[in-house]
């Protein structure tokens, strides 16, 4: 391997068996290495965002900053694969282990080998999933939240509140890369490869199906967006490979690509009858909303409410 | 010396026409509906493979094979506008909305062709035309094919200008692009302008991907690879200028051959790089003009006249106006 020879060593396959065997003989260092690569992950997502913000948020027309973030998306994915000193190039990096790899130590033989180290690292996701979930939900409910939304709602209106709607915007999307950044990090270790083919904007296209069919601006539907989708990718894997067996000249491809040309559809549905998702944004619940429960009480607006009147009577909007 | 010059120089002509016969359809989607259509690559595709497609039944025949790829693509570009397109536009939805839909038609057209090119063994296929050489200029072979882009481009150019200013369609055409409700009470059928309008811009997106799969490999991703490059023409062009269009056809087309075999013999940049520029020259536009640089002027001239008034009148260095 030319690229593996002139970086160092560390793309070819016997470092990839040294690393799997340092990581099943010294679990502190498996697990810190983890942990200090999520935070550079993190790191790094952040100052993605915050360089490609520069652009995005200067340009005027709204879909500019769709194609700037395209640009910025394709630039990194063609530096990477023609750079073999960042990641290995276009072959990427193989043989990144999950941080419990050790564990299978323990258990000499069996499927519980395998099982029990991604197991626990898919709990471990799991949990940093739930995490994710509620920061954007406490972040959507407190009183950045609305500033949030009321940039997104009316840029000018917010600007006249003396809001300094380029900073947070461009908070936002460095807090927004952050996660994408903890996600990368966590898909990495977990699939054992990093390569920047796996990173083509049609992934980019499936987290937008996910996000508009759970309902904009609205985290419980994305959970269920998210599961809809992972589901049918999942499925179409699975449903692939039982399908082998009883159909011989079925072409594998075309489960791959009948499940983004799917996901096509859905968006397209999804737009043209019901724009505003599953399940449509809601109100947000301020302590006023929680403390007087309007819903009971239909006549009442929020705007009436003593105190945290105009809190709420801004929350309101959507 | 600069034995690679001449035929650099060549290549980004050829490839500069294509983006011209390319990117004319999008400057027009953009000036009459106003829609960035990402899905107009795709177009690239389709006609790359109607190539693939007819050249083996008829080898050789570019007339044939150039009016089936037209005629296919505005069929398809039709069919795009009347399926996804016009229930959004009729509903008014924001431009946001409308970039989702073209993103999500598009990834239904690349990956619906990937299967069929997966079924029928043409993942990655050859046109059957011959190429042969018609001249040679400083060792560099002028192939068919370069002289057909070129001429295609020169000739698509006029007659698009002839049709727009000429016809009563291409008039009504201009009318909508400047104002829409104005043209609607003036009388004019819009649905069948707007019609007749996809059905150049799927056209001419055929034509340019029959012409480049000529002298390329034709795989599912061809118009996708080349979906930035056009949007950064279309920006450079300013989004609806028709003279912009061609000055930034050829603007990419140099800056993505010249340019880059430059940078590759004397600062020793690796050709993998190379769809780098046009993302630079997108970023850049945008940054100096956020609006892109000309987004009402309809001539190349008035895009002159603009940037002289606007050097003349930079309030950090007043200068005297030169008389």
């Amino acid at each position: 391997m030319l690229s593996g020879t002139a970086v160092g060593n560390i793309c070819n396959v016997s470092a990839m068996l040294s690393r799997e065997s340092i990581a099943l003989a010294y679990p502190a260092i498996s697990v810190s290495v983890w942990v200090i690569g999520l935070a550079f992950a993190m790191l790094a997502g952040g100052i993605m965002g915050l360089v490609v913000s520069y652009p995005a948020l200067r340009v005027k027309e709204e879909w500019f900053l769709s194609m700037i973030l395209l640009v910025g998306g394709e630039t990194f994915r063609i530096v990477v694969t023609n750079t073999p000193q960042i990641g290995c190039g276009f072959n990427g990096l193989a043989g990144i282990t999950t941080p419990f790899y050790w564990l299978s130590s323990y258990f000499p033989s069996g499927p519980l080998q395998a099982e029990v180290p991604t197991g626990l690292y898919a709990a471990v996701i799991v949990a940093l999933a739930l995490g994710c979930f509620v920061f954007a939900q406490k972040i959507c409910n407190s009183p950045y939240g609305r500033l949030l939304k009321s940039i997104r709602d009316d840029k000018v209106a917010a600007e006249s509140l003396a809001k300094d709607v380029s900073r947070v915007r461009k908070q936002i999307m460095v807090i927004g890369s952050v996660m994408a950044g903890l996600a990368g990090a966590l898909y990495v270790y977990y699939i054992g490869v990093a390569t920047p083919e796996d990173y083509i904007p049609a992934l980019t296209f499936s987290i937008w199906v996910m996000m508009i069919l759970g309902g904009f601006a609205n985290n419980r539907g994305l959970l269920v967006g998210t599961f809809v989708i992972t589901m049918l990718d999942r499925g179409s894997l699975v449903s692939g490979i039982l399908l082998q067996s009883y159909l011989a000249n079925l072409n594998p491809n075309l489960i791959v690509y009948g499940r983004y040309m799917v996901e096509a559809v859905i968006l397209l549905l999804l737009l043209v009858f019901r724009q505003k998702g599953i399940f449509p944004e809601t109100r947000i619940k301020t302590k006023a909303y929680t403390l007087f429960d309007f819903k009971k009480n239909n006549n009442a607006e929020p705007s009436n409410s003593p105190g945290e009147g105009p809190q709420t009577g801004g929350a309101a909007s959507g | 010396m600069l034995e690679w010059l001449a035929g650099s120089i060549l290549l980004s002509l050829f490839n500069g026409s294509i983006y011209v016969v390319v990117s004319l359809g999008l400057t027009l989607t953009l000036a009459v509906v106003k829609l960035p259509n990402f899905a107009h690559a795709e177009f690239l595709t389709i006609g790359g493979y109607v190539g693939v497609i007819v050249s083996s039944a008829y080898p050789d025949n570019l007339l044939v094979i150039g009016a089936a790829a037209f005629l296919f693509c505005a069929a398809i570009a039709l069919a795009v506008h009347r399926v996804a397109f016009k229930p959004l536009m009729d509903r008014k939805v924001s431009i946001y909305i409308l970039v989702l839909a073209s993103f999500a038609v598009a990834q239904f057209i690349r990956y619906g062709v990937f299967s069929w090119a997966s079924v029928a063994g043409v993942l990655s296929a050859t046109q059957n035309i011959k190429v042969y050489s018609l001249a040679t200029l400083y060792n560099t072979e002028l192939t068919n094919v370069y002289a057909l882009a070129i001429v295609l481009a020169i000739l698509i150019s006029v007659l698009l200008e002839l049709f727009l200013k000429l016809t009563t369609m291409g008039k009504s055409m201009r009318a909508i692009a400047s104002n829409f409700d104005l043209a609607r009470i003036s009388g004019i059928n819009v649905p069948r302008v707007v019609d007749v309008m996809w059905i150049i811009a799927g056209g001419l997106g055929g034509l340019g991907g029959m012409v480049f799969g000529i002298y390329t490999t034709v795989t599912p991703v061809l118009g996708f690879n080349t979906l930035l490059d056009i949007f950064a023409v279309v920006i450079i062009a300013g989004l609806t200028s028709f003279t912009g269009t061609i000055i930034g056809g050829y603007i990419v087309g140099f800056s993505q051959n010249t340019l880059m075999d430059f940078l590759h013999y004397y600062f020793d940049v690796s050709f993998g790089y190379q769809p780098l520029l046009p993302f630079a020259l997108i970023i850049i536009i945008l940054l100096l003009k956020p609006t892109g640089l000309a987004p009402s002027s309809q001539t190349g001239l008035s895009l002159i006249r603009r940037f002289a008034r606007r050097s003349s009148s930079n309030p950090k260095e007043p200068e005297p106006p030169k008389e």
